[in-house]
């Protein structure tokens, strides 16, 4: 049996929640943000392995921790 | 509503009463409907008491609002969804409205879209941009082009909880409606995050609700959202 994706509606005017199933669409969209949340996870740590790249470099030319820091 | 001086010796006719008396006191009531009920229509200057929130509620000529300048609105405790969405909580008593959860379990980040008569804003009209600072890091990240949510917008880590706060600026003014947020949270191999952003929605529409939808559902927690007056 297929688990059940809900979501739930809290309606301010009538003080009711209510627990729903999210339609086909919404399981779709929810899908799609967690396909580009991945793309942005990834996006980010290549972002942050160039940056350690870049300071490797730059430590291996003989700068110090501090005339990095400074840039 | 006014006052009236009652001279010695003066009938004091029921509509006087009424009026004078029994519609400028703090009048008590279950709660909204129980006070729709016994007042009907409503005049500005009335004060009433709802005993199911135990509050104050003053009548400003369109609405009942809060004497106070942060109101709650709603308070929604969660376990397992995937969405948490809230209808009727913009209107026309607030202008912004401040927006704090707490999140406890589930994982990843978290968006939020706006919403009007019970349907998102799925359409790309959301651009945001945010700061994420951890240890000695720190980072940007955001898009020029519209996305169709804000993104990132809360972070749970690994810690066990997640923390922040939304602002929201005039969702139910058609105008666009902008936000501002700050998340806080812990992964135990970078230590304590704090991101801030911002955003706007790019259309006027004058929006009524929220959605707070998870990246990877599902999450578990609570979310206050209160007016702000002024």
């Amino acid at each position: 049996m297929a688990e059940k994706i809900t979501g739930i509606v809290f309606d301010v005017a009538t003080g009711q929640t209510i627990e729903r199933e999210l339609s086909q669409a919404e399981i779709a969209d929810v899908q799609l943000a967690k396909q580009e949340a991945e793309q942005r996870k990834l996006a980010e740590l290549a972002k942050k392995d160039a940056r350690e790249s870049a300071l490797a470099k730059l430590a291996a030319l003989g700068l110090t921790e501090e005339e990095i820091a400074a840039l | 509503m006014s006052r009236k001086v009652f001279t010695a010796g003066e009938v004091l006719a029921a509509a006087d009463v009424n009026s004078f008396l029994m519609d400028q006191t703090v009048m008590s009531f279950a709660g909204t409907a129980a006070r729709g009920s016994a007042i009907g229509t409503a005049v500005e200057g009335m004060v009433t008491y709802l005993e199911d929130i135990d509050d104050l509620r003053i009548y400003n000529g369109s609405s009942w609002v809060s004497p106070y300048g942060m109101t709650l609105l709603a308070d929604t405790t969660f376990t397992s969804q995937n969405s948490v969405s809230f209808n009727n909580v913009f209107s026309a008593a607030y202008r912004n409205y401040k927006v704090i959860y707490d999140l406890t379990g589930g994982g990843g980040r978290s968006n939020i879209r706006l919403r009007a008569a019970g349907s998102d804003d799925t359409g790309s009209n959301y651009v945001s941009s945010r700061i994420s600072a951890f240890s000695t890091n720190l980072s940007s990240a955001g898009s020029v082009s519209a996305q169709t949510s804000f993104i990132d917008v809360a972070e749970r880590g690994d810690s066990g909880q997640g923390f922040g706060e939304i602002t929201i600026y005039s969702p139910f003014v058609n105008t666009n409606t902008a936000i501002n947020f700050t998340s806080l949270f812990r992964y135990a191999a970078e230590g304590q995050y704090i991101r801030i952003g911002t955003g706007q929605n790019t259309v006027t529409t004058s929006f009524d609700g929220f959605t707070f939808f998870a990246q990877f559902p599902p999450i578990t927690g609570n979310i206050k959202v209160y007016g702000l007056r002024g």
